[in-house]
Parts: structure tokens; C-alpha cells; sequence
């Protein structure tokens, strides 16, 4: 006679397998402040979102707001500051996307003093949504079916959005700039050093252009 | 900067649900990675490549404080923790295909091999890497892509690993077959 081990039995032994396994497992990691603000922002950006879907007037004032700020930003700035120091370098020693501080981070700022700005967007891409706070600012473009993220994270508070489990990093060199560049699927993850901030960008186009609009963000100083 | 992850939250429920995931399990999650990684920045890393995962089967995922979801959020923690792990130490797997302790010893303390007690001290002597793939689909319910993304593997490899974890459950249990595999 055949013997066959039923669903029910299996899912009730899993159940007590599951719970057993995690009994070991303390909680009483504390979350540093890197970790929890990070986290805040994650959660502070879904609640933009659904702000952006039901409060459409709100919105036009923020977009606008912002808008006036970029404009006012782009008329101020002088020349970009173009030197990049390489502080941070993907560890080619393993796979895992880590992020080296430099000696020079010591002097670089650890709040947004000066966000950066665009001097311009992608054909067809118009601002959609701001996130800002002391240490990340960020741009959302949108083109009705694609989106671009521009951030801005001082080197305390940067840790990239890509999935390194995903994607490998390659370093580009274009102008006077170091790119660690990441790309999975159709999206395309660039990450790279100015005035002494670090800045993802993040978005579907291809390589060269997300470089090139790479390129255009500057932060005056 | 998120706004790419994010928008694979759906709707309102789906972020209420990540926030309170986040709030009840970060620290339980954050110890997991720890116990790995013995690191508390790369656990913090880890710990948010997860939160990443998790966003991307959040719909799958049943009530937030339920085992299942607490024992979901705990897997994936680890997943990442242990690639992690493995690429800083350029080490292939921390896992192999032994088994964590005798069989017989289970099968001594035990007198009904029927029991669910019985059965998951079985699977507790299998390597982790099975067991999790054991939970992720037949307690969370997940399909294989679904577990890939959850894990960081590609479909094909949760598809072997699967097989090879209902493999290994029936022989050490001594059965024929398991409903439903």
C-alpha cells in the first residue's frame, strides 16, 4: 500500500518547523539612525504617492513650488563643480554592492546645504514629485509612462536602491566623472560623486542618455 | 527615490501593510541578518535590500502579524544576509546538502511518524535552504516566481531546489508521495 503524507500534516509540520526556527531569533537589534531614517523616507515616499493620486490640487501647488525653486536654483548656479573624487568604489572582491568612504568624506557635508539642480530634463519628461529632507533631496520626471528619479544623499546617508543580488556594477568614465552603473532589465542605475554629495539616478532610458542627463545635474557652490 | 519600488505597492492597504511590516518586524529581521552577518551596517544593508523583496510580493503576503508573515520577512532577511555573506567570504554556499543531525535520533523520540511534530523535526534536520522554500510555498503560498524574487534566485534554480527539498522530505520520512507535491 502506497504511503502518502497528507497536505494538512505537512502544512501543521511546517507551521511548528517555521515557529521553531525563529524562536532563536532575538529582537533586540537596535536600528541605528541611518537605518531608521532611511526607512522613514521609504515609508515617507509611499505616502507621497497616494498624495499625488488624491489631493491633485496639493499637488499642483508642490509641483509648482518646486518648479519655481529648480528654475531659481538653475539661474543661480555657477559652473558645476566637476572634480570627483572618487570616494566611493564598488568592491570588484566580491559582488556586494559596498560603499567606501574616502579620508575626503570627512569634509563633505553631512546635511543637504545646497540641493542640486537640473539644467534640463529629458525630451518629453516633466517634474512630477519632490522628496526632500536634511538628507536627501529628490526629483521624480515623468513622461505619462515612464519615470526618472534624480537624488541627491549626502555620503552618510546614501545606500543605492539597486538590488546588487540583481545586478552587477560596471564603472563608466564619462567627462571628468566616475559612474558605477547597474542596470536590470530595462532599468538603468547610475551612481556617482559632486560636490561632495553622492547621487543615484535612477530610470528606463538607455545608458548613454541617462549618463548625459547625468551630466546636467549641478550643484552650485 | 524610491518612487520605482514604490509604485509596485498598489494601493493604500498594500502601503499601511509595508509600514506596519516595517514597524513590527525590522528589529526581529535585523537580529536574523545579524546572527549571519555579525556586522550591524551590512545587517542594516541587508535588512533593507529585504524590505526591497518584500515590496514586490507585499499582495501575497496575509495578515502582518501572522507566523507566516513573520516567518516570510525572517527568510528573506536571511536570504540576503547569507548572499552577502557568501560574496564577502567568496565562499560558495554556507549550505550543503547534509543533513543537520541524524534522522534516527528524530525517529526515536517520536512513536507516531504520521504527526506533524514528527514531520517538521524531520524537516529541521534538512538544510535550512529546503526548509525555506518548503514554507515559502506551501505556507505562504507563493509561486515559484515569486520565490525567486523573494530569494534573489533565478526560477529555474527555485524550481531545482523545490524538487530536490520534496525529494530528500520523502525519503527521509519514508513515503511515497505527499499530497499535493
Amino acid at each position: 500500500m502506497e504511503k502518502i503524507l497528507d497536505r494538512s500534516t505537512l502544512v501543521s509540520a511546517l507551521e511548528i518547523y517555521a515557529n521553531n526556527r525563529l524562536s532563536d531569533v532575538g529582537e533586540d537589534f537596535e536600528p541605528s539612525q541611518r537605518f531608521e531614517k532611511k526607512m522613514e523616507r521609504l515609508i515617507k515616499s509611499q505616502s507621497s504617492l497616494y498624495y499625488k493620486v488624491t489631493l491633485t490640487r496639493a499637488r499642483r501647488i508642490m509641483v509648482i513650488a518646486a518648479a519655481i525653486s529648480i528654475l531659481i536654483a538653475s539661474l543661480m548656479s555657477v559652473s558645476a563643480v566637476r572634480e570627483t573624487i572618487l570616494g566611493f568604489f564598488v568592491s570588484r572582491e566580491s559582488e556586494a554592492y559596498s560603499v567606501t568612504r574616502a579620508e575626503s568624506d570627512a569634509k563633505a557635508p553631512d546635511t543637504i546645504e545646497t540641493a542640486f539642480s537640473l539644467e534640463e530634463f529629458p525630451e518629453g519628461y516633466k517634474l512630477s514629485e519632490t522628496v526632500s529632507d536634511d538628507e536627501m533631496y529628490s526629483l521624480t520626471l515623468a513622461d505619462g509612462e515612464k519615470e526618472i528619479t534624480v537624488s541627491q544623499f549626502t555620503k552618510a546617508s546614501f545606500a543605492s536602491a539597486a538590488d546588487a543580488d540583481f545586478s552587477k556594477p560596471e564603472s563608466v568614465r564619462n567627462g571628468d566623472t566616475d559612474y558605477i552603473v547597474r542596470t536590470l532589465d530595462e532599468t538603468v542605475h547610475l551612481v556617482f560623486e559632486r560636490g561632495g554629495y553622492v547621487f543615484e539616478v535612477i530610470g528606463e532610458l538607455p545608458v548613454e542618455d541617462m549618463l548625459a542627463l547625468a551630466s546636467k545635474v549641478s550643484v552650485a557652490g | 527615490m524610491l518612487a520605482f519600488y514604490l509604485s509596485l505597492a498598489q494601493d493604500e492597504n498594500d502601503r499601511d501593510k509595508f509600514e506596519q511590516i516595517y514597524i513590527k518586524y525590522r528589529r526581529l529581521m535585523l537580529s536574523a541578518a545579524y546572527k549571519i552577518l555579525g556586522d550591524a551596517e551590512l545587517s542594516e544593508d541587508a535588512v533593507h535590500n529585504a524590505f526591497m523583496r518584500i515590496l514586490n510580493n507585499l499582495g501575497k503576503l496575509g495578515e502582518v502579524d501572522s507566523p507566516r508573515t513573520r516567518s516570510y520577512v525572517v527568510i528573506v532577511a536571511e536570504n540576503v544576509a547569507k548572499t552577502m555573506y557568501m560574496q564577502r567570504r567568496r565562499t560558495v554556499s554556507l549550505e550543503d546538502e547534509q543533513l543537520c543531525g541524524s534522522v534516527d535520533d528524530v525517529a526515536d523520540e517520536y512513536e507516531d511518524k504520521s504527526s506533524a511534530e514528527y514531520v517538521a523535526a524531520v524537516i529541521a534536520r534538512m538544510p535550512e535552504k529546503y526548509g525555506a522554500v518548503l514554507i515559502l510555498k506551501y505556507l505562504n503560498g507563493l509561486v515559484d516566481r515569486e520565490i525567486a524574487s523573494s530569494l534573489g534566485l533565478s526560477d529555474a534554480a527555485v524550481r531545482k531546489r523545490l524538487q530536490r527539498a520534496r525529494e530528500m522530505l520523502k525519503t527521509l520520512l519514508d513515503v511515497d508521495d505527499v499530497e499535493g507535491f
